[in-house]
């Protein structure tokens, strides 16, 4: 019964998730153990395979909107899967009420950094690296024109996305907030083409630790079942309604949930779980 | 469309049909799961109790568990998706001649396999 009622939160989380663009690790990890009373080791591992699912089932929409930068997309999960594995051999070592803490702290950043108004910049010299890796590109804008663009600070984006992999494998998370400021922070690239490409290289990132996770025993089927099941059934849903409905609205709702159950996952790391 | 375009159209398609007969499986498997009561139920997984993937999954076998085997089917094939797309990224670069970004991809398809083997308890 209860597992019932987990698929329907998945719906529900896959479905809010592709409307703010974000996976749904950020609402399930919570979900799972304030709400379930599930172990949150059992609930990082269920949301990684969460992710890859959004993840896979998303990139076909992405390419044939010509946004997904691949070369950068490559280059960069170097860092993330170096960064998962890091985060991987790190979890088996941390404490629970850590994961806590940790977690907590994400969500108050999560909550800040999507209450701050985005603005897309531009890089006006290509870096070396993105000269000899052919990472300059054009993207259509909103009115369908193709606006060329050049990538900026390649080395640090890289050292970004190794710190964006190390949470995602802690933390059970696609860490695209990361991923996103990396893009379009350090490397100037387009607003549209860095959160095309972090939904893309999520789940690659993802599936590092998720496969580590599963071959130790860490994924139960009896939560990744419904939460998979129900975060494929929500995102597409999500997807087809996007245009209908009012993302702004939502998102303000949203920062204000994050900011609740941010201070909930801190009290329940101080208390040591 | 040139040919590396259609490439990476056949990869995106192919991920989306993956990712949707994982579900199946991991739907089918949760489902006998219930109708034939086993399985945990979310709240006897409140403290955390590792087994190793190859334990649980050759216990299922001999008692002829069928859920749970093809609940695990579809979460391996999920979580080999991403893998399988790197892969062949690193062919359509190879294919398109850019030696350096399919060595790339090649490194990023070998640390992955280096992450799951981590998984497994010496």
């Amino acid at each position: 019964m209860s597992q019932l009622l987990l698929m329907f939160v998945s719906i529900a989380a896959g479905f809010l998730g592709s409307l703010l663009g974000l996976g749904g690790g950020i609402i399930l990890v919570p979900v799972l153990t304030l709400v379930f009373g599930v172990d949150i080791r059992y609930a990082i591992a269920a949301s990684l395979v969460s992710i890859i699912a959004t993840s896979s089932g998303a990139a076909a929409g992405f390419l044939r909107d010509r946004l997904t930068n691949l070369r950068v997309a490559v280059f960069l999960e170097v860092g993330t899967v170096a960064g998962a594995i890091t985060g991987f051999a790190i979890a088996r070592k941390i404490e629970s009420s850590a994961l806590f803490l940790l977690f907590g702290g994400f969500l108050l950043f999560s909550a800040l950094s999507m209450s701050r108004k985005r603005e897309d910049q531009v890089a006006s010299v290509d870096h070396p690296w993105s000269r000899s890796m052919r990472f300059a590109g054009s993207y259509p804008n909103d009115k369908g024109e193709l606006v060329d663009y050049k990538v900026a600070r390649v080395p640090l984006s890289l050292a970004m996305m190794y710190a964006a992999g190390v949470l995602s494998a802690l933390l059970g998370i696609g860490s695209g907030i990361f991923k996103v400021m990396a893009m379009d922070g350090a490397m100037k690239l387009p607003l549209k083409v860095s959160s095309a490409t972090s939904n893309f290289m999520i789940g690659v990132t993802a599936s590092a630790s998720a496969g580590a996770y599963f071959l130790q025993g860490s994924i139960r089927p009896e939560i990744a079942a419904p939460v998979a099941v129900g975060i494929i059934g929500g995102s597409w849903f999500g997807g087809r309604l996007m245009p209908k409905i009012p993302a702004k609205a939502i998102r303000k709702i949203f920062v204000f949930v994050l900011l609740v159950v941010s201070v909930q996952m801190i009290l329940r790391g101080w208390r040591g779980v | 469309m040139s040919e590396i375009e259609n490439l990476e159209a056949v990869i995106a398609k192919l991920l989306r049909a993956g990712v949707l007969l994982a579900g199946a499986l991991l739907a089918t498997g949760w489902f006998l799961q219930v109708i034939g009561g086993t399985g945990l139920s979310l709240g006897q997984l409140s403290s955390y109790a590792s087994e190793p993937l190859f334990a649980s999954t050759s216990r299922a076998w001999v008692e002829g568990n069928f859920a749970v085997l093809l609940a695990y089917a579809g979460l391996a094939l999920l979580i080999c998706l991403p893998v399988i797309r790197v892969a062949l990224t690193a062919i359509l670069f190879l294919k398109n001649g850019e030696k350096l970004l399919a060595f790339i991809a090649g490194i990023v398809f070998a640390a992955l396999l280096a992450s799951f083997a981590l998984g497994i308890e010496l």
